[in-house]
């Protein structure tokens, strides 16, 4: 049984009208692309490259000049296809008025659950984003992490097999991003597919399987995130503890080798990321809760996999 | 151009629905103005001017309100005697809402009584302007009920207003024209049932005071007397007594005295009474030489005569 | 997996509840402290400028019930007319609408949610005017027919009178007419509501949806004129042009002046139903008209 793709862009084409000249200006320009159930799929360009217009047309909020969008093989333009959908649109705004609480049970609603479905479903987001003691809160009073992972659960709310995120860690500070790559990790794990877009290219390179770069509408490069960024030609070597004798060598064996040429070596350095979220974990240890739980931190940068990292 | 292609289809629909309701908001109209919940459009012989109609109209349901308050701004006009003002104002709150009776009446009586009062005092003014002045004042109120009649032909209460303005002996008395505002508003189908035989006995006592009414006049009261008991007021019964005598009439269309008095002690109260009005226009035949047969009968000579 | 209908009521309410929320918490319902002082206000303010005629105890209440009404008629068509304006802008400035957009959510839904959402409000802030104005209106009803009363057994009027005094006076109290009144209030807000929602589906303003619908509202006022002009005019010699404008515009604009009935049940004149439920069939129809054209307006409508 051939399986249906979560996403299938076919040759879409977006114009808009310019409000000045005649001509139209081309947004998206014969994309298409095809996310795979339970894959991460990354859409990375600058700002204006295409990138928002192509989820608004997989969300049906524009209609495609040519071309046209499947989401889990129904039409984006019909409105079934949205059961599936879970969207979390740049720097969201929700209504202010209302509580976290409030708020999830309005969307839960909004996609026709009733009753204790909605109770459970809201309880169980609030669990999974840590807001259970911000829930009686108005959104108001929310900082930009808190409400860009309320805006997460709201997405998820309906449980769907898809998940559309617009730039989700923009303006977001180190330990909220931290928190929200963690929930889309643990998502990927739950089979959700995930559809990215974002221009912080380290945050894409962390998550994705698969890959789009879109310039000026069009999608230049695609493939598998490893394939990608992997230098074909070098490997990378980490050896912990060795001595000037080790090194020396090794530098040996490779000068031995009939093409094999050493480049260079040097310590690995750690992130600014890494150190500031070390710190932060530190201080929060001796004032208070820890924090939600973040991967041990590595004492030197991860090598690019390649292939089977075991090996 | 999207837009102007929607806002196309939208006109169309509108029109072609329009059409469709036409007929029915037309019957419904029709049937509000019949019973009188809204008024006919742009009535036609008013001297309304365009300008407070549109408001008024496009006003709907604020009306009441805006007339309401405009009746205050009144209200201080009046307190500062500026009597321009006051004028104006009422003509707006009449546009407003020209259906209710005591605006117009208010309005009227402003001007009949307090302005034209302020200028018969006023001392500031020639004695030749004061009376002008005061008449002008007059004849301006009676202006502005005629107005309101004209809007409201059927409200017998300001052609009742009306008829006691111009019934009133410290105005302009006018009997003939006094009688002609009660008829109108006798002929009023408004009129509830227990004024009728009120507004009765009025017109009867202007036409009394009307020169050459005096056969109708005495037909007319001797209706109502013989109507109803509820007519044989002191005013009413003294009236019939000096009609007949000014009449002249023979014996047998003559009512006895014993028929129109109770007793003599009454007969020589209300004729004594009758006879203190004799500077209006009654006809007053007859009545003194009654007055002074009654007391020689019933009271003693001692006592002081009628002058 | 569930089926999304085209139009679905329960998830209209759910829209319409929210937007009703969102309106309360915008703390509009203090117009109602306002009024509540205009009413007590106006219901122990003795009228200087009214001198005792036959009637005073009736003018009296048509005052009070003038004030109360015309605050109701204003505040329900303003706010019908401004709150449906300014939420759909507001949801797509504040991306709240991608968020709606995107869940499975037709979008009549969405209109029609809003919509209701703004009626509930005017419906419910209604009431309350209206259960305050019963209130005030009864205790003045009865205190003046008290007065009245022992005026006339004082001046001997005959029983027969007072009944007719009685009912008079009663005719200006607390009745259905009234009632009937007040429902036309809100019939009118219902129009001005749904003109607003069409309009904001392709106006880029808040101040121009705001604007059309006052010049239309107040145009709707002289559809009457235009269609007796159309309809029962005698008079010769109408130029082409003004004959075809008055026909346009009597077949596009709602006649606001029927709902003027407003004016007649202040001044205590008896409705019947017939004319109310036909006045309420007309205010559906036009709502009716307005949201399927907002709609298809809306219906493909980009963001």
């Amino acid at each position: 049984m051939e399986v249906t793709p979560a996403v299938q862009i076919d040759h879409l084409v977006k114009d808009f009208p310019s409000p000045f000249r005649k001509s139209k200006v081309r947004a998206v320009d014969d994309v298409s692309l095809t996310i795979m159930p339970g894959e991460v799929y990354g859409l990375i360009g600058p700002n204006g490259s295409g990138k928002s217009t192509t989820m608004k047309a997989l969300l049906g909020l524009l209609a495609p000049t040519a071309g046209s969008c499947h989401v889990f093989g129904k039409n984006s333009m019909k409105t079934d296809s949205r059961q599936e959908i879970g969207f979390l649109p740049e720097n969201p705004y929700f209504y202010k008025h209302l509580s976290g609480e409030e708020t999830l049970r309005f969307y839960a609603k909004l996609c026709g659950m009733r009753g204790k479905e909605v109770k459970s479903r809201v309880e169980e987001m609030l669990e999974m984003v840590s807001l259970q003691d911000a829930r009686k809160r108005r959104l108001g009073g929310y900082s930009k992490g808190m409400l860009q992972r309320i805006g997460l659960a709201q997405a998820l709310i309906h449980a769907p097999r898809l998940l559309i995120l617009d730039e989700p860690t923009a303006g977001v500070d180190p330990v909220g991003s931290r928190l929200i790559r963690d929930l889309i990790v643990g998502l990927k794990g739950r089979g959700v597919t995930i559809f990215l877009c974002s221009h912080l290219l380290e945050q894409v390179q962390e998550v994705c399987d698969n890959v789009g770069i879109i310039f000026n509408g069009k999608i230049v490069k695609e493939g598998k995130l490893a394939e990608l960024i992997a230098i074909e030609s070098q490997t990378e070597v980490v050896i912990k503890n060795a001595s000037p004798r080790t090194l020396a060598r090794i530098r040996d064996v490779i000068s031995e080798s009939q093409s094999a040429e050493f480049v260079r070596e040097g310590k690995p350095k750690t992130t600014l990321e890494r150190i500031f979220l070390e710190e932060a974990r530190k201080s929060d240890a001796d004032n208070g809760p820890p924090p939600p739980e973040e991967p041990a931190p590595p004492t030197a940068t991860q090598p690019q996999e390649k292939g089977d990292p075991h090996a | 151009m999207r837009i102007l292609f929607q806002i196309a289809v939208i006109l169309c629909v509108l029109l072609c629905f329009g059409a469709a309701k036409l007929p029915f908001e037309d019957q419904l109209n029709q049937d509000m103005v019949d019973q009188q919940l809204i008024q006919p459009p742009l009535k036609e012989g008013t001297n309304l001017r365009l300008g407070q109609t549109s408001a008024a109209v496009a006003l709907g349901g604020l009306r009441s309100l805006v007339a309401s308050i405009w009746n205050l701004r009144a209200f201080l006009h009046f307190e500062n005697l500026d009597w321009i003002k006051l004028e104006q104002s009422y003509e707006v709150i009449t546009t407003l809402q020209p259906q209710t009776t005591d605006y117009w009446d208010t309005g009227a009586w402003h001007l009949h009584t307090n302005a034209s009062v302020y200028y018969k005092e006023n001392q500031d003014l020639s004695p030749i302007r004061r009376s002008a002045m005061q008449v002008k004042y007059i004849r301006k109120g009676s202006a502005f009920l005629t107005e309101g009649v004209t809007q409201n032909p059927d409200n017998w209460r300001l052609h009742l207003e009306l008829a006691r303005l111009w019934n009133d002996r410290h105005k302009l008395p006018d009997p003939s024209r006094a009688l002609g505002h009660y008829q109108d508003a006798l002929a009023c189908a408004s009129l509830p049932d227990y004024k009728r035989s009120q507004l009765r006995r009025f017109s009867f006592y202007v036409m009394v005071q009307v020169q050459g009414r005096e056969r109708d006049a005495h037909a007319l009261g001797l209706t109502l007397f013989k109507q109803s008991t509820r007519n044989h007021t002191p005013n009413l019964v003294s009236c019939l007594f000096a009609l007949q005598n000014a009449l002249d009439l023979p014996e047998s269309e003559r009512l006895t005295d014993a028929e129109l008095f109770p007793n003599n002690q009454t007969q020589l109260l209300w004729l004594k009474n009758f006879w203190n009005h004799r500077h209006q226009d009654y006809p007053m035949d007859g009545v003194r030489r009654k007055i002074n047969e009654l007391e020689l009968k019933i009271q003693p000579p001692h006592t002081t005569p009628v002058k | 997996m569930r089926r999304n209908g085209f139009f679905s009521p329960a998830r209209i309410s759910v829209i319409a509840g929210h937007t009703f929320t969102q309106l309360v918490r915008m703390k509009v319902f203090y117009f109602l402290v306002v009024f509540a002082l205009l009413m007590l206000a106006t219901s122990f303010f003795e009228m200087p400028w009214s001198r005792v005629t036959e009637d005073s105890a009736e003018q009296e209440l048509i005052i009070l019930k003038s004030t109360a009404m015309g605050a109701m008629a204003m505040f329900s068509a303003l706010f019908a007319i401004a709150a449906t304006a300014l939420l759909i802008p507001k949801d797509l400035e504040d991306r709240t609408l991608y968020t709606i957009l995107s869940k499975p959510v037709p979008r009549l839904d969405y209109l029609l949610g809003k919509l209701v959402g703004v009626l509930m409000l005017v419906a419910v802030s209604l009431l309350l005017m209206d259960a305050l104005l019963t209130v005030i209106l009864h205790f003045r009803t009865e205190e003046l027919l008290a007065a009245e009363m022992e005026k006339g057994k004082g001046l001997g009027w005959p029983q027969q009178y007072l009944d007719i005094r009685r009912e008079a006076i009663s005719q200006q109290g607390v009745t259905w007419d009234l009632q009937a009144g007040i429902a036309a209030i809100f019939f009118k807000a219902m129009i001005m509501a749904s003109i607003a929602l069409l309009i904001s589906t392709f106006s880029s303003s808040t101040l121009f949806t705001i604007v059309i619908a006052v010049v239309i509202y107040f145009i709707g006022h002289f559809t009457a004129d235009a269609r007796n002009y159309w309809l029962h005019s005698q008079k010769e010699g109408v130029s082409k042009e003004i004959k075809f404008l008055s026909q346009s515009a009597a077949l596009i604009f709602p006649d606001f002046q029927l709902y003027n009935v407003i004016d007649a049940t202040i001044e205590g004149k008896k409705i019947n139903s017939g004319i109310i439920s036909r006045l309420a069939v007309l205010a559906l129809f036009y709502s009716g008209i307005y949201s399927v054209l907002a709609w298809f307006t809306f219906r493909k409508k980009e963001f």
